[in-house]
């Protein structure tokens, strides 16, 4: 390989292990937002909060990164099943619903600086061994190197989003929920229990939380305004994902985080993050179109137009 | 969920999750070692002086009077928090040491601060608000943009202006304006960063190996941009080779494709025009890909960022108008606000080293004092006064006689030698020689 | 709920805008001749915080399209303001014209494409309303002609300028503006421009059943309600001084706006107007208690709470009180300050 192949590859490499972490983020938000109507950009806090909780544990008290998720895995539980409550109990419709999470997005920012100050937390120094030195593939893509915590990301995205889309397709709960995002009604006459079900799967995003919060700790440095960055990418992934769609989060992070670095490589890195706007703008302009097209489709199926959606193919 | 340690070895704890270059500094201190002398944890019994010249210290004599009210806006929330509370504390710390030192003419000193809220329509309204409530004098807000939104109402109610951080020295205050943190004001305002760059041109090369590449990547941002802009046409004119040069949003967390690209050009300088954390964020990006660049200049990194990356970053170069092992910080005023500075850092969770921000801080206060110790409480005196005489501060001498009230450039040279910050240039302020071969 | 068909008599409706009229002349005349310097710059605040509250209020609350880009149309509003006094000649009322053009503008092209699609609404229209906001920050802190990233000095620019004459005339200009903000809110409240928005809030299929055409109203209401917001950004780019991507683009900006409304609520056209009282004294009051972390907790928790107790704000539980068992818009008594 040479060189400014290796470093595209690199840069691919890097933008696809970054964009697993941001899977793991978004992970939450889109089980909630798809199959409880609710765009939790508390969520996003909660992850963050619970990264600060990991870096206090792993720097204060020694424990080891994984440990503290014995910590913040149930109380992120608890946080997602007292939220989902709150919003249950206020009827809240998703406008209110989002604007609550925004109030309590602020409030979180708040907390954080208050609680363990505005000044740049890093942990890097607390990691077991090995947890921080670059790793090269074996050959022949040896000039190729990742770093552990980019190594957790990845199997964490794997196993959550892996373990989510499972469950949603395979577990009978998983088809309540389904069922239940398509007809509340005709689902709990068949006998879903859609109140405690709603609190579990509300719960259980808000866990996801905290392993990617521990994803979070060990890869970086904290500071309060770290959902701020992290709310656009999470949320365009979400939405090009399709709402409910853990694996689709995933992948749309993948490729965004990609193209990003990609174009950060080429072009003006001052312009990456509109790359992941762009993407979003391109398929908001895509909907007049695509909404010209299916209106003209269905105008025209009884004359039968296969051929031409053939050629296309 | 910030401990309060209780016990010196708590402390100790405590500090090394701030930083390694302080966790150092206690180790050297506490084993009694002499290397670290002048530094500000090794000289504990530091006696008081009064903070600046002209004036006396009755220690123990207790101020009466009306107070003497400044009044102040600083972001004391949002994103400028971090670097805002260093204000803040200095703020607290000088009040305090006026007032044990009997106060001004026996008159006790008042800070009055409001929260801005990083948001410059508050701060403008902040001011209106203090001058509106009759304060005697005001110290400005934290930034640029700050600084220029309260330039606007400090100006026409005819106070003087000390400023600790205005970062857009190019734009014109007025005759009322006192800038501690100085770019060269002798010239025209294009030119204002020259001199600065010409410091760093210097530093470089009393090494004797003058880099003959670099790659320069700079923050959207007033002064990074500015500061860079000045480099790079100081190191082309010297024949430095330029391998890359990049812009990044203010802000950004992943550097991983700069790293990258930096990485390509294998420059022997790496000049990064960042602020705040983004050196730390670079050095994980160089990490995460395993590359080791020959050699860094950070502008405006945070100093607990510095002292979060370890060894990692032995050699970087930085600006910064003070260090405590440097000539300046051998006086008994610079020793003095160590000590206190120490334990404000401790009290406010701030991290417990003294450079720029502190220091400049400190110095606006010292021109602040020194124009109420010679021409009186009374604002208009006070800028006739500053206008005609030059300051001693902790960051040396300061005129006020150029563009936009600027004097002479005061921006140094610092490098991280050891895991400690050393001034390396200029010659008669430093506390060390450069070490440099890239 | 189906659409409501009635339109209030003329008679009141003149009362009402010479209401407007009147307190606003009387605002720009007498806070400036008796306010201290201090009281004029807080009411600019606030006169610049009730303008935004209801011009976003014009569309979002009218039509229930909570847009959280409002800050973009402020913004906006703001550069461009500083562009054309720093590259032209022209004076300010140019600049706020083409401020309120290049705003109305920005919302009518995002509007033209996110209308099309009957998902965006509610929260996906949220999203992609802030996703605009960091799309805008990007252009403006990339394009040398506004900023570039290193700031503009309007100051420079204002000084022979009679706005650039001290806060006292931003004020007025101010004043201005968030009276023909609150014109444009009163006629979203009465006429059929007002009842086709809220229309599309109640039941949007419906009313597009009925012939009401949501589109045009959703994008023209929309723009019209950014060129609210870009005019307003006019005064406060002078007022600022200097302006610089970080701060102008704060998100802060939207967030405040929409916690005005919901507090105020959006049930009478004056509703944002009480919000942004509420709010902007509660701000002031709270930065005298000298823990300014606690501050931004107790705001933050105020809108949750807010949210909570008073769905429909304090307009909504003034009706309630006034009127049980009927949700009717009547009676309002002009600018309530």
């Amino acid at each position: 390989m040479d060189v400014s192949t290796t470093a595209l590859a690199q840069t691919l490499l890097n933008g696809a292990l970054l964009g697993c972490l941001y899977g793991c983020i978004a992970l939450g938000l889109t089980i909630k937002w798809g199959h409880l109507g609710i765009a939790d950009f508390f969520h996003i806090s909660v992850v963050l909060l619970a990264a600060y909780i990991t870096f206090t544990l792993v720097t204060e008290a020694g424990w080891h990164p994984f440990a503290t998720l014995l910590v913040t895995a149930p109380a992120c539980f608890v946080v997602g099943v007292a939220s989902q409550w709150l919003f249950t109990r206020l009827d809240a419709d998703d406008t209110t619903s989002l604007l609550l999470t925004f109030g309590l997005f602020i409030v979180a920012e708040g907390v954080a600086s208050q609680l363990w100050s505005a000044d740049l937390k890093s942990m890097r120094r607390d990691l077991p061994d090995g947890l921080r030195e670059a790793i090269h593939l074996p050959a022949p893509l040896d000039r190729l190197a990742v770093t552990p915590p980019d190594l957790l990301s990845l199997v964490l995205a794997v196993v959550m989003v892996g373990l989510a889309s499972w469950s949603l397709r395979f577990t009978r709960s998983g088809r309540a929920v389904q069922a239940m995002r398509q007809d509340q009604p005709i689902a709990e006459a068949f006998g879903v229990r859609a109140a405690p079900l709603a609190l579990a799967v509300s719960g259980l995003a808000a866990l996801s939380a905290s392993v990617a919060g521990m994803a979070v700790a060990v890869k970086m440095p904290l500071q309060p305004q770290l959902p701020l960055h992290w709310i656009g990418v999470v949320v365009v992934a979400c939405l090009l994902g399709g709402l409910g769609r853990p694996l689709g989060a995933l992948v749309a992070a993948v490729v965004l985080m990609m193209l990003q670095n990609a174009w950060s490589l080429w072009f003006a890195p001052q312009w990456a993050s509109a790359v992941t706007y762009g993407v979003l703008v391109l398929y908001l302009a895509a909907q007049p179109l695509s909404r010209v097209i299916r209106e003209r489709l269905t105008h025209e199926r009884p004359t039968r137009e296969r051929p031409a959606v053939r050629s296309l193919a | 969920m910030t401990p309060i340690p209780t016990t010196r070895r708590a402390l100790l704890r405590h500090r090394a999750q701030l930083s390694a270059g302080a966790a150092l500094l206690l180790v050297t201190s506490a084993c009694g070692s002499s290397d670290s002398e002048g530094s500000t944890t090794a000289v504990p019994d530091a006696k008081i002086v009064a903070p600046v010249a002209g004036m006396t210290c009755n220690e123990g004599t207790k101020p009466t009077g009306d107070p003497i009210v400044v009044g102040g806006s600083l972001s004391l929330t949002g994103p400028l928090s971090e670097t805002a509370k260093v204000h803040e504390g200095v703020a607290e710390l000088v009040t305090k040491w006026v007032n044990d030192c009997g106060g001004i003419d026996g008159r006790p000193l008042k800070w009055d601060v409001l929260d801005d809220q990083s948001t410059p329509a508050q701060v403008a309204s902040n001011y209106e608000r203090l001058i509106g409530e009759h304060v005697d004098l005001v110290m400005g807000p934290y930034g640029g943009a700050n600084t220029l939104a309260a330039a606007g109402p400090v100006t026409q109610a005819g106070y003087a202006f000390p400023t600790h951080t205005n970062g857009a020295p190019q734009e014109l205050i007025g005759e009322n304006h006192f800038p501690a943190w100085q770019f060269d004001g002798t010239g025209d305002k294009e030119h204002m960063f020259d001199a600065g760059a010409t410091t760093l041109w210097d530093a470089l090369k009393s090494s004797g190996n003058p880099p003959k590449s670099v790659f320069y990547a700079t923050a959207k941002f007033p002064t990074t941009l500015s500061l860079a802009a000045a480099a790079k046409s100081r190191f082309e004119k010297e024949g430095v080779k330029t391998t890359g040069d990049v812009e990044y949003e203010f802000g950004t967390t992943d550097f991983s494709s700069i790293a990258l690209r930096i990485s390509q050009a294998d420059p022997d300088l790496v000049y990064l025009g960042g602020l705040g954390a983004d050196t730390t964020y670079l050095y994980d990006a160089f990490d995460s890909i395993g590359y080791t660049p020959r050699s860094v200049f950070a502008a405006l990194p945070s100093p607990a960022s510095l002292a979060g990356l370890d060894d990692e970053v032995n050699g970087l170069l930085t600006l910064s108008i003070f260090e405590t092992d440097s000539a300046l910080g051998d006086t008994d005023i610079a020793r003095y606000f160590g000590k206190q500075y120490d334990e404000v850092a401790k009290d406010d969770d701030l991290f417990p080293l003294i450079e720029t921000q502190a220091a400049a801080s400190f110095a606006a206060w010292q021109i602040l004092l020194t124009g109420v110790v010679n021409a009186g409480v009374d604002n208009k005196a006070i800028i006739a006064w500053l206008n005609s005489n030059s300051v001693d501060t902790i960051a040396g001498s300061l005129k006020f006689d150029g563009y936009n009230n600027y004097g002479g450039d005061i921006n140094r040279v610092t490098q991280i030698q050891d895991g400690k910050r050393v001034l390396v240039w200029p010659k008669d302020v430093a506390g060390g020689t450069i070490d440099y071969k890239p | 709920m189906r659409p409501r068909a009635w339109i209030e008599p003329d008679a009141p409706l003149l009362r009402r805008v010479a209401g407007i009229v009147v307190v606003a002349a009387l605002a720009a005349v007498l806070v400036p001749v008796l306010g201290s310097n201090y009281i004029v710059t807080f009411s600019f605040q606030f006169v610049v915080w009730v303008a935004l509250a209801l011009s976003w209020n014009v569309f979002s609350g009218n039509a229930g399209y909570p847009s959280f880009g409002h800050g973009v149309f402020f913004g906006v509003g703001i550069y461009a303001t500083a562009a054309v006094l720093e590259h032209t000649d022209a004076g300010f009322l140019v600049a706020m014209l083409v401020a309120g053009l290049a705003a109305g503008g920005v919302a009518l092209v995002v509007g033209l494409g996110v209308f099309a699609s009957p998902r965006f609404k509610g929260d996906l229209f949220g999203l992609v309303t802030l996703a605009l906001a960091f799309v805008v920050t990007t252009v403006v802190s990339n394009v040398a002609f506004l900023d570039g990233g290193t700031g503009v000095f309007v100051r420079e620019h204002t000084r022979g300028l009679w706005v650039g004459g001290g806060i006292r005339h931003v004020f007025v200009v101010g004043v201005a503006l968030a009276a023909l903000a609150a014109l444009v809110a009163l006629a979203t409240s009465r006429t059929r421009w007002g009842t086709a928005l809220r229309s599309i809030r109640d039941e949007e299929a419906v009313a597009e059943s009925l012939g009401v055409p949501t589109y045009r109203y959703k994008v023209l209401t929309f723009a019209v309600s950014g060129a609210l917001g870009g005019l307003i950004g006019a005064p406060q780019a002078v007022y600022l001084g200097y302006v610089e991507v970080g701060a102008v683009f704060a998100l802060n900006v939207p967030l405040f706006v929409i916690m005005m409304t919901i507090l105020g609520g959006s049930a009478r056209w004056w509703g944002p107007a009480i919000g942004a009282a509420a709010v902007v004294v509660l701000r002031e009051v709270l930065l005298g208690i000298g823990s300014p972390e606690l501050s931004q907790i107790v705001i933050g928790v105020f809108l949750v709470v807010v949210i909570a107790v008073l769905p429909q704000g304090i307009s909504g539980a003034f009706d309630r009180l006034r009127q049980p068992g009927r949700s009717g818009v009547r009676g309002a008594s002009g600018v309530s300050r």
